[in-house]
């Protein structure tokens, strides 16, 4: 059986979101290509989460199930979806495009001799063919690539592929595999959680984030407690984590991270080319900046022309009520 | 011990992108480039290495035109000891440069190769995992930390609030992500010196494409966007948008 697989990626039992968006995307593919989809399940203690992808209407799950995958790194899962694409003899293989999903799909693409179109944010099925579009220069270009030999290896960008829910049986199949000694060089030797859990901004679906505008890091409380208040994480322009405001993880932009929430609130952002690349695939974009003419206008589709020092606590109270 | 750093030439990120005439590709004229900020940060780490570790040798690796030669000169007065430059006008796929890089430093046995977590042009985050596996090596991927210590590296990897402490021994390849450290500001003298250093031109060994690209567009730009309002008093209307007619909220 050819088809589609879609790899799916855990975090201490239980699915990280993209998952789920990959699952669906792959299901709704299998179906124009006239083909199948396959979730995969990789990890230790997993099988008892697999059934949960049966709701994405997804038919067929494979489930690898280790426990010397307890605590393991990127490697071995790159040997256990080989196998799998030789069992099945897969045409496409979707990832999520997290850290650990673009990783992954560089090193199982290698053992095919391929490389994977990476971060895609639109699938084009055609002649039973699929064609990805994907940003470049950090979104400022879009590129439609056509993977030309198969196995194809194909990651896509969280929050931009939904996952529609639809009730079909799903039917679980455990796959033993093989691992060499190689698999396990890398260690994992900590992980320190940090006091407050928050989602990595290339996987929030609500994003709030501040400029210059915010005039200090004193003021920043504002941008995440308006973040926590919509149920988002707070994000940075490239200029106030340069000015050392805020740490680089929080910057959005081309040498930070390219976003794409349901929600992106930019307060005090004027809008660098920069930044404007990074969040434009955003579904709504909202701009908060008391210059009129700030090019972050360009790209929003709802703006407040203010200070950000009295529009921003209003929101926080406003965003109190949807609660 | 030898460090291998693969990086690349992008166009300044302040760069505004125009297509060219084939549609495949961007309008190359105009644009100043420069060597891809984690490559640079790939470099920093490794010049840090070489400088608190006896006899290291950091060889800077790069695959483009000829102009490519600048952003060799920069990683050599960093620090690198010499470069070699893969010599090719050919716009390949990420698994055909991987492969390139591969053939043209297999024989350079490095230890430790370290590269970008991404170049900041086709933003792929793809070539570092495929010249690991090509090279036989483990690999580690987006460290923003990295030490080293006796034909060790430990790196660290913050992912969604936890941080991650990797371990291996060498040979491995590391990408790199943006940590504590900056890449330093070369010094005139540097400059100097680097253009002194050996850089080796090569012929790349192309192997078959295996993604092709149909077509290069700009984002459509957007329509609809509107001034809810000014200060304030527009907070009420941008909360009814936002729930009734985008429905995000």
């Amino acid at each position: 059986m050819s088809g589609i697989l879609a790899i799916t990626e855990v975090k201490e039992s239980s699915f990280r979101k993209a998952s789920f968006e990959v699952v669906s995307e792959a299901v709704r593919c299998a179906q124009k290509l006239g083909t199948e989809a396959t979730a995969v399940v990789i990890g230790s203690n997993v099988e008892s989460i697999a059934n949960d992808l049966g709701k994405y209407g997804v038919k067929n799950i494979v489930v690898v199930d280790d426990s010397k995958l307890e605590n393991a790194y990127t490697q071995p899962l790159a040997e256990a979806i080989e196998q799998i694409i030789k069992a099945k003899g897969s045409d496409y293989i979707f990832f999520p495009a997290t850290l650990q999903g673009k990783a992954l799909s560089a090193i199982t693409a290698a053992r095919f001799q391929r490389a994977a179109v990476s971060d895609c944010t639109e699938t084009l099925c055609d002649n039973g063919e699929l064609s990805l579009k994907r940003p470049v220069y950090a979104g400022k270009a879009i590129e439609t690539v056509k993977p030309v030999q198969k196995p194809a290896f194909v990651s896509l960008r969280p929050n931009v592929f939904p996952a529609e829910e639809t009730t079909v049986e799903a039917q679980v199949e455990k796959m033993d595999v093989t691992f060499s000694e190689k698999a396990f060089q890398i260690k994992i030797v900590n992980v320190e959680k940090a006091e407050e859990q928050k989602l990595d901004l290339t996987e929030a679906s609500v994003i709030v984030s501040g400029g210059r505008g915010m005039k200090g890091p004193e003021h920043f409380h504002l941008i995440e407690e308006l973040a926590s208040t919509l149920g988002g994480v707070n994000g940075a322009s490239r200029a106030v984590v340069d000015a050392g405001w805020r740490p680089h993880k929080e910057q959005v932009g081309q040498t930070g991270k390219t976003v794409s929430p349901q929600l992106y609130v930019a307060c005090g952002i004027s809008g660098a080319i920069q930044h404007l690349a990074g969040m434009r695939t955003s579904k709504v974009i909202v701009a908060i900046n008391k210059d009129k003419e700030a090019p972050i206008f360009q790209v929003a589709d709802y703006g407040i022309v203010g200070d950000v020092f009295e529009v921003l606590p209003v929101m926080i109270e406003e965003g109190k009520k949807l609660n | 011990m030898k460090i291998i750093v693969c990086v690349k030439q992008v166009p300044d990120t302040a760069t505004k992108i125009k297509v060219g005439t084939d549609a495949k590709t961007i309008d190359s004229s105009g644009i100043e480039y420069v060597i891809s900020p984690y490559d640079e940060l790939a470099v920093e780490h490794a010049v840090q290495i070489k400088e608190n570790n006896d006899d290291i040798e950091i060889v800077a690796v790069t695959m483009g035109t000829t102009d490519s030669d600048k952003i060799l000169r920069h990683a050599l007065a960093m620090g690198a000891d010499r470069g070699i430059l893969i010599e090719s006008d050919v716009n390949c796929d990420s698994f055909c440069t991987a492969q390139a890089l591969a053939n043209a430093i297999k024989e350079e046995n490095a230890d430790l190769v370290l590269c970008g977590v991404k170049a900041v042009d086709d933003d792929c985050s793809q070539v570092g995992g495929i010249l690991a596996t090509l090279l036989d090596m483990p690999f580690i991927w987006s460290a923003a930390e990295l030490d080293y210590e006796e034909n060790k590296v430990t790196a660290q990897n913050e992912l969604a609030g936890e941080t991650y402490t990797i371990e291996c021994e060498l040979p491995c390849l590391v990408s790199i992500q943006k940590g504590s450290i900056e890449a330093r500001i070369n010094s005139l003298i540097s400059i100097r010196k680097a253009r002194k250093k050996e850089v080796q031109n090569v012929s790349p060994t192309l192997s078959d494409a295996v993604i092709q690209t149909e077509k290069l567009e700009l984002p459509a730009a957007k329509v609809g966007g509107r001034i809810v309002g000014e200060g304030p008093e527009a907070v009420t209307e941008l909360f009814k948008l936002l729930r009734e007619e985008s429905k995000v909220l």
